[in-house]
């Protein structure tokens, strides 16, 4: 079967989906092949799935964190503790925490970790955002939950410097955590002996 | 031809890695002989036992499989040495970034055991007392020099009618003019020399205490260089010449230490 066999539609369909993580050439053929035999209406409701996260998400304007409503339900929540603060890289890494049911505070998520050589800076990250945040706001303790990672280490000590002049408490999760890996794909157990476990910094 | 083994043991130093595919790292790994980008799949699930072997700058004994047109792939690690003080030191750590980021930036593919050893010492150095700086101008002279952009610093490289000046320089605190640095021309300038290329690109004035400095990290091994007491002063003005001084070679100012920067 050449490529003219394929309509533009398809094969734009098909590239689409190989752009992304962890989605090759064949995955993203069968994927498109697979809507394309429409015996659901799956693929409208993808599509309307899609042009819903466009345009109705974005980021809460206290944590970063992506949601509909601003603030966001956890920054919204008078239930939740917010002069505690639980920096995370990711919206995922929040999740994985939230899926312990042991944190009461608030996040902050930076969307990323320092990375230099890879170009990321402070300022790519939403670390000044968080600065202010501490200087404004009545915050008691900052949880540094950034992933035990090279990255993530040294952006929780970049973190350590910056929030010490301001003289507000850090901690740093707990040593559970298995070293190299991303809190995403930590468990709620070893989440929870980590966040019980954190660290005086 | 058939391949003599499939799978290939390395003893090799973490200088970088970014994140790939879902739960994949690209790790940028300098062995003894080379300089090679690995792919490890995975590695960034929690569970995975290649997990905490690859951190940044650690010796790590990987097996290889080799992949045609395509990275090698890791398929075991098992951290030698892990540099623990490199991770937990915001100093150390940025310090230990930037040495990463000139072996990167100036060596690619066949490397020496010359620069393993260099780069191995220098990260076991950085970890313990050393003092950070100091180390640092010491390990850019002798990546210069490794790299074939070994600077002069003996005697000027300035030109006068055409001919080149060789002027020895023999720096000493009571000189009364400045000496220069020249990037274009790979080293330093006499007192004359100076005044006449002052305006041309990549030249800048040298304190006489710099120059003396300059001279003996070339020269001295680290112990040697490291007893001498460097002065605040002459710190911040080699810091900034030899940031100027590479990033002229590199044609871009490595990234690195841009954090210290305020
Ligand atoms: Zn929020
Ligand atoms: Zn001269």
């Amino acid at each position: 079967m050449g490529k003219a066999a394929v309509p533009p539609s398809v094969t734009n369909l098909i590239q689409t989906f190989s752009e992304l993580p962890g989605v090759g050439p064949k995955t993203a053929s069968r994927l498109a092949f697979y809507l394309l035999r429409g015996k659901s209406d799956l693929a409208l409701r993808l599509a309307t799935a899609l042009q819903d996260l466009v345009e109705r998400t974005r980021f809460c304007s206290i944590c970063y964190n992506v949601t509909e409503a601003d603030p966001c339900p956890i920054c919204a929540d008078p239930a939740r503790d917010h002069a505690s603060v639980c920096v995370v890289e990711e919206p995922l890494d929040m999740l994985a925490l939230e899926r312990t049911d042991q944190y009461a505070g608030v996040y902050h998520v930076l969307h990323g970790a320092l990375s230099p050589l890879e170009g990321i800076f402070a300022e790519d990250l939403r670390i000044a955002e968080l600065e202010t945040r501490i200087r404004q706001g009545d915050v008691s303790e900052v949880i540094l939950a950034t992933n035990p990672t090279s990255e993530g280490d040294y952006t929780a000590a970049y973190l350590v410097q910056r929030i010490k002049t301001i003289g507000t408490r850090v901690t740093r999760l707990g040593r559970g955590l298995p070293m190299g890996g991303d809190l995403e794909y930590a468990d709620a157990v070893t989440l929870t002996r980590a966040l019980e476990s954190r660290q005086e910094l | 031809m058939a391949r003599p083994s499939r799978l290939q043991r390395e003893v090799g130093i973490v200088l970088a890695r970014r994140d790939h595919g879902e739960a994949d790292r690209v790790i940028v790994l300098l062995t003894p002989e080379q300089r090679i980008d690995v792919l490890a799949k995975g590695v960034r699930k929690t569970r995975s036992r290649k997990a905490g072997h690859l951190e940044l700058f650690s010796k790590t004994e990987v097996l290889l499989s080799r992949v045609k047109q395509s990275w090698d792939i890791v398929s075991q690690a098992e951290a030698v040495t892990v540099r623990a003080q490199l991770q937990d030191d915001f100093s150390r750590a940025t310090y230990a970034r930037y040495v990463a980021e000139l072996v990167i930036r100036f060596f690619e593919g066949e490397t020496s055991r010359q620069l393993y050893d260099l780069v191995d010492a220098t990260f076991e150095r950085l970890e313990t007392a050393a003092p950070a700086a100091l180390l640092t101008r010491w390990f850019e002279q002798q990546l210069l020099a490794l790299a074939g952009f070994r600077p002069e610093w003996g005697m000027c490289v300035g030109e006068r009618d055409a001919e080149l000046c060789r002027e020895p320089l023999r720096p000493r605190p009571t000189d009364r003019r400045a000496y220069g640095i020249d990037a274009e021309r790979g080293g330093a300038l006499c007192s004359d020399c100076l005044a006449r290329h002052r305006n041309e690109r990549g030249v800048r004035a040298l304190s006489p205490s710099a120059l003396s400095w300059l001279q003996a990290l070339q020269q001295r091994d680290y112990a040697e260089a490291a007893s001498f007491d460097l002065p605040p002063a002459t710190a911040r003005e080699l810091a900034q010449v030899m940031d100027r001084y590479i990033a002229h070679h590199l044609e871009r100012r490595p990234s690195a230490l841009r954090i210290l920067d305020g």
